[in-house]
């Protein structure tokens, strides 16, 4: 655990706990005034990524902490988007979505500016990593879908939105994509800086089997389509956990040393 | 095709995906140097095989995946990096040059001294040739930048002989820096920075330049003064720690890379001036079927570079299959979609 008594850690307690403000007013239906808290949120971790930005002179997605910071300021707009674009709802689950990816940013990793070493000054390090923190982020929402349809009764539903199963397919297909460039881009970058299009390092492969869950998902579901629907959303649970281990273990755990390890 | 085969081959690719998945989840563990044996392996060269054979079959026997646009990109995308990766892997490379005479080697390395040329592709230990190129490559230079607001003075104090040395303080390299030790051991004081230290002796006196002729030898000058009042100028090489040692002080100096160049130059028959290239960290040079890849360098004299060198054979294929992937994917998740909804809104109007 550590406290940022700084400018930065501050901007990120005070979106995250602004963030937490809204979704505990969305829980006590004030929905109007949880909707302003939620758009401060948002805008106080805009302010505190573009403060991060002008701090270390690049683009702020080099570690885990500012990866966290990144996601931060993705989640309302995912927010806006699925509720207008794809008829998916449950604000609330965002906002708090969006205080537990401020969390680690906060008290868990450090917030030390690092130079960026040789390999990742490439055109590619911005797009490579920002795809894969959109799809990851809209995946979470889609997890958060699938735990929606496996716990809560159905039926009590706004009927302006589509129901869970539906919605967490909805969510899978707007992140998948993403995900997909996001692996490319990789490839495309450990051509040009390694010599290999394919290292079969750890990190890579844990992204492979990440992208192989949530396509065997799509196949699984176009097969036997909304058949089995807690099997489907069990699958986009899987896919979550997949996320966060590629994310986080990979980084973390020494047992999975390798080419990707400047990224903790 | 019949139902019962379509029905058939669904379920395989869906356990093809979950076996490969879980190979992957295995192959994490073992780390990329077994895993990369393991993943090329003859076993799994059939594994592969058969998975190209079943996507093929698969857009051969499903209608639709024909008729989506966006479902056969995705499809032929996949086979095309499957195919791809088959024939740039060591297997791949063996049967071209079994079959074809297309003698190339998948992998090595390369040792080209500063002013010098090579040839020789040589295996990870640079100790065994593996192959000779068709053409030499010459080293004009090489040199490092460095991130020079991050470069630090470490300093370490050792109590007694054999005693273990422990981190008594760290500044910023930067000439002007001051650094207070405790009681008994001296003021350190930055005086200059070297990017390429020289000692050059005349008529019995020794001067020291930094020279901005080829090559590198960063240092500090650092004045030492000691609680008696005695004043010492000492250096601290970045590439020679062994000299870094003040009586019970040791110092480190550590200079943060920011890229390294080697400017190459192709050479086919002797005669210079085909391509010339000054490669760094990604950015490659790629001549005569193979890729150059900056990858190490003479960790003391910079006297010489190592390039890593790969064969392109396959990549075509393989950036053909992500590009029509790409393509794929996003055109079946979010842009037909987007189309058939404007189509419909324009219908409706």
């Amino acid at each position: 655990m550590e406290i940022k008594w700084t400018i930065q850690g501050g901007m990120i307690y005070t979106a995250l706990a602004t963030y937490l403000l809204a979704f505990l007013l969305a829980v006590i239906k004030k929905p109007k005034a949880a909707k302003a808290l939620y758009i401060i949120g948002f805008l106080l971790a805009v302010v505190s990524f573009i403060y991060r930005w002008l701090h270390v002179h690049h683009v702020p997605m080099q570690n885990l902490f500012e990866v966290f910071v990144t996601m931060g300021i993705l989640i309302y707009p995912l927010s806006v988007f699925s509720r207008k674009y794809l008829r998916v709802g449950v604000e609330a689950s965002d906002m708090l979505l969006g205080a537990v990816v401020l969390f680690p940013a906060g008290f868990i990793f450090s917030a030390q500016p690092q130079a960026l070493p040789p390999a990742l000054q490439c055109w590619l390090f911005a797009p490579h990593v920002a795809v894969y923190i959109i799809s990851y982020v809209i995946m979470a929402k889609a997890a958060v879908q699938a735990l929606g349809q496996l716990s809560l009764p159905s039926g009590t539903r706004d009927s302006s939105l589509v129901d869970y199963e539906t919605a967490t397919y909805h969510m899978i297909c707007l992140g998948f994509p993403l995900m997909t460039l996001g692996l490319v881009f990789g490839s495309w970058w450990g051509h040009l800086a390694w010599g290999d299009w394919w290292g079969w390092d750890p990190k890579e492969l844990w992204s492979l089997v990440t992208w192989l869950v949530y396509l065997g998902y799509l196949h699984f579901r176009y097969i036997y389509g909304r058949k089995y629907k807690r099997i489907n959303s069990i699958w986009a649970l899987v896919g979550i956990v997949a996320i966060l281990i590629t994310l986080l273990w990979v980084n973390l755990a020494k047992l999975f040393s390798g080419l990707h390890s400047y990224a903790t | 095709m019949s139902k019962k085969l379509r029905w058939f081959l669904t379920r395989i690719v869906l356990l093809w995906i979950l076996a490969l998945a879980v190979l992957s989840v295995i192959g994490a563990f073992w780390g990329a140097t077994r895993a990369r044996e393991f993943f090329n392996s003859f076993p799994m060269q059939v594994f592969w095989l058969v998975f190209t054979l079943l996507l093929t079959v698969g857009m051969l026997a499903f209608a639709r995946l024909r008729q989506k646009v966006g479902l056969l990109l995705i499809h032929a995308g996949c086979v095309l990096v499957l195919v791809g990766g088959m024939w740039g892997s060591d297997l791949g490379h063996q049967l071209q040059k079994q079959f074809w005479g297309i003698d190339k080697v998948t992998q090595g390395y390369m040792v080209v001294l500063e002013g010098k040329s090579a040839d020789k592709i040589m295996s990870g230990d640079i100790r065994r040739e593996l192959a000779r190129l068709p053409f030499r490559l010459h080293l004009h230079d090489f040199r490092m930048e460095y991130y020079q607001e991050r470069a630090k003075l470490l300093v370490y104090h050792q109590v007694k002989s054999g005693s273990q040395i422990e981190m008594i303080g760290q500044i910023p390299a930067r000439p002007g820096e001051v650094l207070l030790l405790d009681q008994g051991l001296p003021l350190l004081k930055v005086l200059r920075q070297f990017h390429n230290f020289r000692i050059t002796m005349e008529n019995g006196s020794r001067t020291i330049t930094d020279d901005a002729q080829a090559g590198e030898n960063p240092a500090l000058e650092l004045e030492l003064t000691w609680p008696d009042g005695k004043v010492q100028t000492s250096y601290v090489f970045e590439r020679f720690p062994k000299f870094n040692q003040v009586g019970p002080l040791h110092f480190r100096y550590m200079l943060m890379p920011k890229d390294y160049f080697s400017d190459l130059e192709v050479e086919v028959d002797g005669a210079p001036g085909k391509v010339r290239k000054m490669v760094e960290v990604n950015h490659p040079l790629h001549y005569g079927g193979y890729y150059f890849y900056q990858s190490d360098y003479d960790h003391q004299g910079g006297t010489y570079t190592v390039l890593s060198v790969t064969s392109d054979t396959g990549l075509g294929i393989v950036f053909g299959g992500y590009f029509l992937l790409c393509l794929g994917t996003f055109w079946h998740f979010w842009f037909s979609g987007i189309f058939q909804s404007c189509r419909q809104r324009i219908n409706s109007d």
